[in-house]
């Protein structure tokens, strides 16, 4: 079945290309009914917790395996990914105008890309599809972008390149050192961990900092952000939901996987630089998003802030901050896919991303207000969201950590940092009230009297907020089981 | 071992070249002629080469000025099959007319010589045969004026490396006595003056920075089949006499040379790189592809700790990937090119031509080093290698180059789907 499920995602591109162009809406649906199959497909094979391994070796003395594999770390993304791409190939349809078939295709191209990175197990690979994974993005936001998409699209590429470019190059030198080492010439995850005992910490230093590096531009952490509210802006809703939701979380997702489990004794050296620079990031992020007025951009740089407290979570060695930041990256995807999401549908009936330019939208969209008020508070970590769960579970593990730094070893300084990071609560809190402040009950302007007859959502556009939110509430109120896999699964990384 | 069976692949190009004027002066009009007489005599080399390979065919002929060997024969069949292509590349002129097929295995037989060669004195005759073709065929492109610039330009530059070549060769043998290609190091000034002049000579015509800037003057003159002929078959016999002269001459590695060659690989390949970005032609864009392209397969030359095989193996590899790549830029580029040379033609070519403009995208990635186009996988490869061998740092800084390089290719690939970038 897994082998079917891969096969399937495969040749979804091929399928969407022998479809004909003219026939947009049959493109869509197929598009669509591919992705929920596989959405199916993916929740059953994944509840029934079978092992899903595929692996086909192309070169052995080159070490080159086509190796796939459903861990714990990837499970809930795989789900998160076929989650949301159905609700991204719906919203498409309203919101892309031209180029329909070519649209339906980046996106099934995309699907597969971003799939095969999450399961790729051979370094090799997995930079291969890292790296391939930009091309459909940068299609995306250069044909369906805003006025300004050119300057984002190449923004986009070339940060994004830098990074794995330079990650190449540490993927390439682990290799060797490997051979060197061990004489066996592979680019497998599973005998590269061991060099975490026997490559001396010097070298084991330059090659973190290139990972990291290729990571943190993707998640996007100051100050390598600048590519993210330019492609967010200029992107096409589905776009940046696309981006939000799984692009980002890709960032994160190769942290774990390959720095804290290639490096752990760098990352244990450096932890106290690595968490001041994610808090401050986040900090940062929170504080840009409060002064913004484009709507977008406000929702940008709060993702930022997000996957900020998201990676103090990755770097504190504690098992509930750990767990807590897998299940932020999930919080994270289902509430800013649902926020880009009402900003695309905003746009599509106003034209306009001012946050002056709104107003009153309780009364006039109604079904609107009550939903987004809802996601807001996702966005603000209100109990009992998802929000809050991740967020919860990540100050409890940073605090307890810095407590205990305090007590052993009268550090102060982590107890300083993690302290600071529950600054980004208020700040978020502050600048989504502002957003949900002028958007649904600000002050009627002039601009605004005269959108009073503006359509309020229909049925489809209320269900992809339905679906969005069932999850947010669930997993915000019973996180638990989630929690539990993870704890299993991170007990590999020594965690003291 | 007979000689002419050894040579069979070289008489058969030579009894082609001799029937070419039989045509002219017969009269003969028929238009099929040429091509049928030009791809018999290359299918028939491309045969002869294979069986040869078959039976590991190893002689030195001519007193050591000659050799045949398994090795070099594979060398010859990439060579002689990389010419093909060029008959898909439409462009209006030429077509049915002998000359044209004349001068290309004219050029074939030169580079088979080069191949071949056991000495400095055929290398020589070879890089002259490769070299005089090629005047009049940049001569005979598609705008009269710019085509004889280029061919004047490229006749100069030929010929001052060719007397470059000389020189070397004259030092090398007045310091050693020698002229075969195994020979002996010595710690004789002029000899190593005599090894730089060679290496140079045939940096120049690789197109190698400082040595490259009559390149894009030259491929904009020309049409795209000798553009593609310049980059290929032209560029893939100089390296591969390069890896000849590394290989016989193991001493050779043992002054600076590896020094000059990664620092002028690591130029070629910036400043091909920079260079792309601010092109508006698109022949002086593939010029500069090409210049940042033999950067990265000249990097494989200063590799020492593998068999000289493998190398061998890496640049069939790369030029067959690079051919492939260059033709999935410019077959569908067609016409296109005859008519006029700007990139900005390319602008809106999805909406006029959607497969061709596929095609093209796939070709620039693939150039660009893009996973999972062939072009990436090769130069992981390179990479891979000189990083075996302790060059982490050059590997490095080449990587960081093609970085650069990354943005022009999607410049060409994004201005195809929605518009250039207003500078």
């Amino acid at each position: 079945m897994f082998k079917f499920t891969l096969g399937l995602s495969l040749f979804l591109p091929l399928i969407l290309l022998l479809l004909p162009s003219q026939k947009e809406r049959v493109v869509a649906w197929v598009n669509m009914g591919i992705q929920l199959l596989l959405l199916a497909l993916f929740f059953t094979m994944l509840t029934n917790s079978e092992l899903c391994e595929f692996s086909f070796t192309l070169s052995e003395s080159l070490g080159l395996h086509y190796h796939l594999l459903i861990d714990e770390f990837n499970k809930y993304l795989i789900l998160l990914t076929a989650l949301i791409f159905p609700l991204v190939t719906y919203a498409s349809i309203d919101f892309i105008k031209t180029e329909k078939k070519l649209f339906h295709l980046m996106l099934a191209l995309s699907y597969l890309l971003i799939v095969q990175t999450f399961l790729a197990q051979n370094l090799l690979f997995f930079y291969a599809f890292w790296e391939c994974s930009i091309v459909p993005m940068f299609f995306i936001i250069g044909i369906w972008g805003g006025g300004n998409r050119l300057l984002a699209t190449y923004k986009f590429v070339l940060f994004t390149a830098l990074g794995s470019i330079l990650m190449l190059a540490a993927i390439l030198f682990l290799v060797v050192a490997n051979y060197k080492i061990s004489g066996v010439f592979t680019f497998e995850l599973q005998p590269l961990l061991r060099l975490q005992e026997t490559l001396p910490l010097s070298a084991q230093r330059w090659a973190f900092l290139a990972f990291a590096f290729a990571f943190m531009i993707k998640i996007p952490v100051p100050p390598f952000h600048t590519w993210l509210p330019y492609a967010h802006v200029e992107a096409p809703a589905p776009g940046s939901m696309l981006l939000a939701a799984i692009l980002l979380k890709m960032g994160a997702y190769g942290f774990i996987k390959f720095v804290l489990f290639l490096f752990p004794a760098v990352v244990e050296e450096w932890r106290l630089p690595l968490m001041a620079i994610f808090v401050l990031g986040a900090l940062y992020g929170s504080a840009l998003a409060f002064v913004q007025n484009d709507i977008k951009k406000i929702v940008a740089y709060s993702s930022i802030g997000h996957m900020g407290i998201l990676m103090l979570g990755l770097v504190t060695p504690s098992e509930s901050a750990i767990s807590g930041a897998m299940l932020s990256m999930l919080g994270h995807g289902l509430t800013s896919a649902a926020l880009f999401y009402s900003i695309g549908l905003l746009y599509e009936r106003l034209h306009t991303r001012d946050l002056f330019h709104f107003g009153e939208l309780a009364t006039t969209m109604p079904r609107f207000s009550l939903l987004f008020f809802l996601i807001t508070l996702s966005a603000m970590a209100v109990p009992p969201t998802l929000g809050f769960a991740s967020e919860f579970f990540i100050f409890l593990g940073a605090i307890s950590y810095s407590l205990k730094m305090v007590i052993t070893s009268n550090h102060y300084l982590f107890i300083a940092v993690s302290g600071a990071a529950m600054l980004t609560i208020l700040l978020g809190t502050l600048y989504s009230l502002r957003l949900v402040k002028y958007l649904l009950w600000g002050k009627k302007s002039e601009a605004s009297l005269l959108r009073a007859g503006v359509r309020d959502l229909n049925l489809g556009e209320c269900s992809v907020f339905t679906v969005l939110l069932l999850f947010i509430f669930v997993l915000g109120i019973y996180p638990q089981f989630i929690i539990e896999s993870f704890k299993l699964a991170i007990k590999g990384l020594s965690i003291s | 071992m007979n000689i002419f069976y050894a040579l069979l692949p070289e008489n058969i190009l030579v009894l082609a070249l001799l029937l070419f004027p039989m045509i002219e002066v017969l009269k003969l009009k028929s238009k099929a002629l040429p091509l049928t007489a030009f791809l018999l005599a290359t299918v028939g080399a491309l045969a002869v080469l294979a069986i040869h390979y078959q039976q590991a065919l190893e002689v030195t002929l001519f007193y050591g000025h000659y050799q045949v060997s398994p090795n070099l024969q594979a060398i010859k069949f990439l060579l002689t099959f990389s010419l093909l292509p060029i008959l898909l590349l439409r462009e209006q002129i030429f077509i049915g007319h002998y000359k044209y097929y004349f001068l290309l295995l004219a050029l074939l037989y030169g580079s088979m010589v080069m191949i071949s060669s056991g000495s400095f004195i055929t290398l020589f005759v070879g890089l002259a045969l490769l070299s005089i073709p090629l005047f009049p065929l940049i001569l005979n492109g598609p705008i009269q004026k710019e085509s004889s610039e280029s061919a004047i330009k490229y006749i100069i530059i030929d010929s001052t490396l060719t007397a470059l070549f000389l020189l070397g060769i004259a030092f090398i043998y007045f310091a050693s006595g020698k002229m075969d290609l195994t020979i002996i190091s010595s710690d004789n000034v002029l000899y190593r003056f005599g090894c730089l002049l060679l290496l140079l000579s045939l940096f120049i015509k690789l197109a190698i920075v400082p040595f490259h800037p009559w390149s894009p003057d030259v491929y904009e003159g020309c049409d795209n089949r000798i553009l593609y002929i310049l980059s290929v078959t032209v560029k893939a016999t100089i390296v591969f006499v390069l890896w000849k002269i590394f290989a016989n001459t193991a001493n050779f590695l043992n002054y600076p040379w590896q020094a000059i060659i990664i620092t002028l690989s690591i130029a070629s390949i910036l400043v091909g790189n920079l260079s792309l970005i601010k092109q508006t032609s698109i022949k002086r864009f593939f010029a500069y592809s090409s210049i940042a392209h033999m950067g990265y397969i000249t990097l494989i030359l200063v590799v020492t700790n593998v068999s000289i095989e493998t190398i061998a193996i890496i640049i069939f590899a790369y030029f067959a990937i690079y051919s492939i790549s260059m033709l999935l830029c410019l077959l569908p580029l067609g016409n296109l090119l005859a008519s006029a040379d700007q990139l900005s033609l390319l602008e809106q070519f999805h909406q006029r031509s959607s497969t061709r403009s596929s095609f093209l995208s796939f070709g620039l990635l693939s150039l660009a080093g893009i996973p999972p186009f062939p072009g990436f996988w090769i130069k992981i490869v390179i990479m891979g290698y000189l990083i075996k061998c302790d060059y982490t740092l050059v590997a490095v800084i080449a990587f960081l180059a093609s970085y650069i390089g990354i943005y022009p290719y999607f410049k060409v690939m994004g201005g195809q789907f929605f518009g250039a970038i207003k500078h």
